[in-house]
Formats: C-alpha cells, sequence, structure tokens
C-alpha cells in the first residue's frame, strides 16, 4: 500500500481519566474492505466518532487523500468531513423518522448539491433540475439494493422499515455523496442469518464499485467474509493489523476476547 | 470515479409514477382554489366592514404563523420568541412612519430586517439548546421585549400604546378601507406562503426537517446544522416583522398586550392544531382560530370553554393536525374514484 487513503496517527480521546481511544494509527487503502473489531468498550465507536468530526480527540492526526493531496480531517466539522468524502453510518440507526425514502436519499446529497435560500426562492426551475437528478441518482444506489427499496416504497416513510432496511437505507444514504470512504457501525445488527449473507454480498459489490469501507462488526462470520484487513482493537489500543485469518490466529487477539487462560489449540 | 455510479444497473426514473414520491400534483390545485376563495370572500360576504376586518385579521394570523411554522414545524425548534419578533416590527414600523415620517415602504423594510437581525442573535445564542432550554432562553428573550413594549414609556408609550398610526402607503396610494387592506394582505399573504412553499420542497426545507427529525444524522449527512437552525430562525424573524408591520397600519393602534404570553400560545396552538410544517394546514387553523373565537362570542362566558373543547376533540381525533387529516381525506377520496 503505498498511497493511503485515509492515514491515521497517533489518534488518542480521553473522557476524564479514561482513555478511550489510545495512540491509534492505521492506514486504509483505496478500494478495501477493512474490519475494524474488538471486544465491548474498546474504543470502536470511539474513534468513528473521532474521524467523523462527532468527537474532537485530544490528540492525532486523520489524514484524507483527496485526488494528490492528503487533507487533515481533525478539527474539522462533522459536515465538513461528510463533504470531503467520509460517510458514515451509526450503530443505532440513526435516520430521518417520518420523511420519505427519498427524501432520506436526496438529503444523502446535500453536499453534492447546491441550492440555497434564495436559489429555491428565485431559481425553482434550477432547484427542482437538481433534486430530479439526485432522484435518478438515487434509483441507481437503490439498484444495488434488488428488491428492497423500489419505486413503489419510495414515498414510505423511513420509520416504516425494519431494522435490517433500516441499515440498508444508511448506507444507500451514504453513498449518496459519492464518499471516498464509508464508515458503517455494525451494519449486520439485528439481521437474520439471510439478510446477513445478502448484506456481505452487497458489501462486496460497493467495494467493487470503487467505494473503500470500514466497518465496526461483531458478527465474526460477516467479519471473516467481507474482510481484505482485519484490525482490532483493546481498551483503546490497536493490538493486531493484518490478514483476516492470522489476526484470528494470534495469541493477542484471543486473549483480548477471551481471557488468558483460553486454549485456542 | 465518475464510472463508479454507471456501474449497477440503473433504474430508469421515468419507470416508478413520479406522482409516486412528489404527491405534489393536487397542492397547485388545493393553492388555486383557495387562492379563488379567498379573492370572492368579501362579495361572498357583502363587503360587510366587519366581515373584512376579521378576514384581514385571519390572513395577518396565517402571516404570523407561517413564520413561527418555519421554525417549530419545519425545523423542529421549539423557540418561543416570535410574539418578540413581531412585535419589534409593529413597533419599529409604527414610530418610524408617525414619528419618524418615514415613507411606509422604508419603515417595512426595517420591520422586517431588524427582527431579522434580532433572530440572528437569538439563533446565535440559542442554536446550541434544544427541547425546553432552547424554550425557556427564546422566552427569556420574549420576556424582555415585552417589558421593554410598556417601560420604554418615552418611546412605546407604555400601556397607553401608540395611537393615530397612519395606514399604510405606497407612494400616493393609502390603504384606508378594509376592502383594500383585505385584497394587500392577501397578496402579501400568497406571495409568502408561495415563498414558503418553494423553500419546504428544495434542500433547504429537507435540511430543515432533517435537523427536526434527527440532528445527529442530519450532521452526518453533511448539513451544517447551525446554518440551517440560524435561517429558520431569520426566515421566522422577517415573517414575523413583515405582520407586525402590516398589523400596526392595519389596526393603526398597537398597544403591549397585542404582544404578550397569550398571543404566544394562540400561534403555538395554530402551529400544532394545523399541523407542524404543514402550509395548508396551519393557514387553515389560523383562519379557524380566527373566526371560530369571532363566531362563539354568542356563548359569552362559555365562549373559551366551548373553544377548549373543540380544541381537545381536533388534537384527539388527528394529533398531527388538520394537514394530515387533509391529507388522508384527500387520499381516500382519491382511492374511491380510481
Amino acid at each position: 500500500m503505498t498511497e493511503p487513503l485515509l492515514e491515521v496517527t497517533g489518534l488518542t480521546k480521553r473522557f476524564g481519566g479514561l482513555t478511550a481511544v489510545d495512540d491509534v494509527s492505521l492506514a486504509l487503502g483505496a478500494g478495501e474492505i477493512v474490519s475494524l473489531i474488538g471486544p465491548n468498550g474498546s474504543g470502536k465507536t470511539t474513534f468513528f466518532h473521532c474521524v467523523t468530526g462527532f468527537y474532537r480527540p485530544d490528540a492525532g492526526s486523520v489524514r484524507l487523500r483527496n485526488g494528490g493531496e492528503a487533507q487533515e480531517l481533525v478539527g474539522r466539522p462533522a459536515h465538513v468531513i461528510r463533504a470531503m468524502g467520509v460517510a458514515r453510518t451509526f450503530q443505532t440507526r440513526e435516520i430521518f423518522g417520518e420523511m420519505s425514502l427519498m427524501d432520506c436519499m436526496l438529503l444523502g446529497r446535500h453536499t453534492r448539491t447546491s441550492t440555497g435560500l434564495l436559489g429555491t426562492v428565485f431559481m425553482p426551475r434550477r432547484s427542482r433540475r437538481e433534486d430530479d437528478l439526485a432522484r435518478e441518482h438515487a434509483a441507481k444506489i437503490f439498484s444495488i439494493f434488488p428488491g428492497r427499496f423500489g419505486p413503489e416504497r419510495w414515498a414510505e416513510p423511513a420509520e416504516s422499515l425494519s431494522f435490517a432496511n433500516r441499515c440498508r437505507l444508511e448506507i444507500a444514504i451514504g453513498l449518496m455523496s459519492d464518499p471516498k470512504l464509508l464508515m458503517l457501525d455494525e451494519p449486520a445488527a439485528g439481521m437474520n442469518p439471510n439478510e446477513r449473507a445478502e448484506l456481505m454480498e452487497t458489501l462486496r459489490q460497493i467495494r467493487d464499485l470503487g467505494y473503500t469501507l470500514l466497518v465496526v462488526e461483531h458478527n465474526m462470520r460477516v467479519v471473516l467474509g467481507i474482510s481484505d484487513r482485519l484490525i482490532v482493537l483493546d481498551r483503546g489500543r490497536k493490538i493486531a493489523d493484518g490478514d483476516p485469518e492470522e489476526v484470528f490466529k494470534d495469541p493477542v487477539v484471543t486473549t483480548a476476547y477471551l481471557g488468558d487462560d483460553y486454549d485456542v489449540a | 470515479m465518475s464510472s463508479r455510479t454507471e456501474t449497477p444497473s440503473p433504474t430508469r426514473p421515468d419507470a416508478a409514477s413520479p406522482a409516486v414520491w412528489s404527491g405534489q400534483r393536487w397542492h397547485a390545485w388545493g393553492a388555486a382554489a383557495a387562492l379563488v376563495a379567498a379573492v370572492v370572500f368579501p362579495g361572498v360576504v357583502g363587503f360587510q366592514d366587519y366581515m373584512l376586518f376579521t378576514g384581514v385579521t385571519a390572513l395577518a394570523a396565517i402571516l404570523l404563523a407561517n413564520g413561527y411554522n418555519i421554525l417549530i414545524g419545519m425545523s423542529g425548534q421549539f423557540a418561543m420568541a416570535h410574539v418578540a419578533f413581531f412585535g419589534v416590527g409593529a413597533y419599529v414600523s409604527a414610530l418610524l412612519v408617525r414619528n419618524g415620517q418615514v415613507p411606509y415602504l422604508i419603515a417595512l423594510l426595517a420591520a422586517i430586517i431588524l427582527p431579522t437581525i434580532l433572530a440572528w442573535f437569538i439563533a446565535r445564542a440559542a442554536v446550541k439548546f434544544a427541547g425546553p432550554y432552547l424554550a425557556m432562553i427564546t422566552f427569556a428573550f420574549h420576556s424582555i421585549a415585552a417589558v421593554l413594549f410598556i417601560n420604554w414609556d418615552a418611546l412605546t408609550n407604555g400601556w397607553r400604546g401608540i395611537t393615530r398610526i397612519p395606514p399604510i402607503t405606497f407612494g400616493d396610494f393609502a390603504f384606508n378601507t378594509p376592502l383594500e387592506s383585505y385584497y394587500l394582505m392577501l397578496g402579501i399573504v400568497a406571495v409568502s406562503l408561495l415563498i414558503t412553499y418553494r423553500i419546504k420542497y428544495s434542500r433547504v426545507g429537507r435540511a430543515f426537517f432533517a435537523i427536526r427529525h434527527n440532528r445527529l444524522a442530519a450532521k452526518a449527512v453533511g448539513i451544517n446544522t447551525t446554518y440551517y437552525i440560524t435561517v429558520a430562525f431569520c426566515l421566522s424573524g422577517a415573517f414575523a416583522g413583515l405582520a407586525g408591520s402590516l398589523h400596526a397600519h392595519f389596526i393603526r393602534y398597537i398597544d403591549p398586550s397585542t404582544f404578550g404570553f397569550t398571543r404566544l400560545i394562540d400561534l403555538l396552538i395554530i402551529v400544532i392544531v394545523g399541523g407542524r410544517g404543514n402550509i395548508l394546514g396551519v393557514s387553515l387553523a389560523a383562519i379557524l382560530y380566527v373566526f371560530s373565537l369571532e363566531y362563539l362570542r354568542f356563548l359569552q362566558d362559555w365562549r373559551l370553554m366551548v373553544f377548549g373543547v373543540l380544541l381537545i376533540i381536533m388534537i384527539s381525533v388527528s394529533p398531527d393536525g388538520m394537514g394530515s387529516l387533509l391529507k388522508r381525506l384527500a387520499q381516500r377520496f382519491g382511492e374511491r374514484r380510481s
């Protein structure tokens, strides 16, 4: 990996006496799926919040390569980081309640559209044209999820979706902003085995379209099924980084998950 | 980069009926019907001054409630400073024209711009807060304004109020009669509602609704929530100031009682009963509110009690407001026809 897409160095976040993310450095190459795993409370979600601007880290840097140049993300607000090319989902499936699926998708396109207050009042035609283009784009993104978001559902409120479909919608909304990096927080939570298999297929498809994915996931079948690389956090520190099969055999990792008196063999 | 979105087989957008996601075709018809009804209203009531007067009051209520609806309805910011903006607009305009001999148009602009600037400052302070805290901070501003209207005697004349405010005048034309004022007000309300409608169904309106439904997710999709909340405050301030100026020069008398706490409650009721974020519903609620309070006068002391019962029934029948009730009725009607 010569030029990483995202390069995190020495990222640290403290809450009082607790160091939730402790000097984490990692790099993501363009076009790979990397899973971030670790026991509960190991700092995965905090790491997500730090990278995407929801928390301000106490130390460290996060650099995203944009074209040829790497740009610092730390210190920028969340909405700017989204516009710069990092989209994310939430563990808690944050969607826009009563808004229709299509409106949610258009919101995903917010950073790639430009109509402002004066534009919408004085140039309604231009505003509508921009929305129509965004709707066409949404239709393309929806087609990545066959059978889930057919046109007959576009007017339905997002809150009518099942938990699994909310997750799919969050991913679809993320893709609407043409992100360089898509960060998913527990996408398979609440899914049955069939849905998980479908999700894995979808994530691989998204990677093949050229996106880079960083996934926090607890389900090890999903992790092994999709990951090109695996990074393990424990108590805020990075303890392993590499090929999934090898990482799983690493005694440091099994100790973190299962305790040190567990016999791997 | 550009090739990645081409790869999945695109669903042709025209494969779906456009009405599926816009559902807006009946909006134009509804608006046209409402406009026609409003235009013929003076003739229907036989040009009685009293009815026209009530009509103008209702239109002013629409204007005021519409601004409030943008802030608490669309963007979900439960701010309580709206009547203060209304009052500032009314006093600024009345004093500029009456004491400052300023042409009405200039006073009107000042009555829009000053509350907008105030709203900007309040938004700066309020944007960090939500829910009851936001309500308290903005209500503090309302209280300060209310006290100033009463006690800044040199300027506002205190409880005696400002009398003999000149009528709305553009150039040489003065809007003296209720009929003239009615049509002027109707034009302004129609343009205001059109502007609000365009905002609602646009990128800006979606950002407002996104903030209302989920501020965290709104940030995550790249919405500058601080900016859009500030914009919502400023828009509501501008509409309130506009309504204040028109009110002052139509009634031609203002005193602090017009800008009290009850006014704020009236507005809250109109927006909630109309349906938060629903332009048509809130407009209808404003009209019904003004007219029902007038027409329940025969009940004398029972008036407010009956009104309260009607309110409870209304909210029980349709908690999302009259707007969604109308939508459901329209859908049922549409299904029966097809």
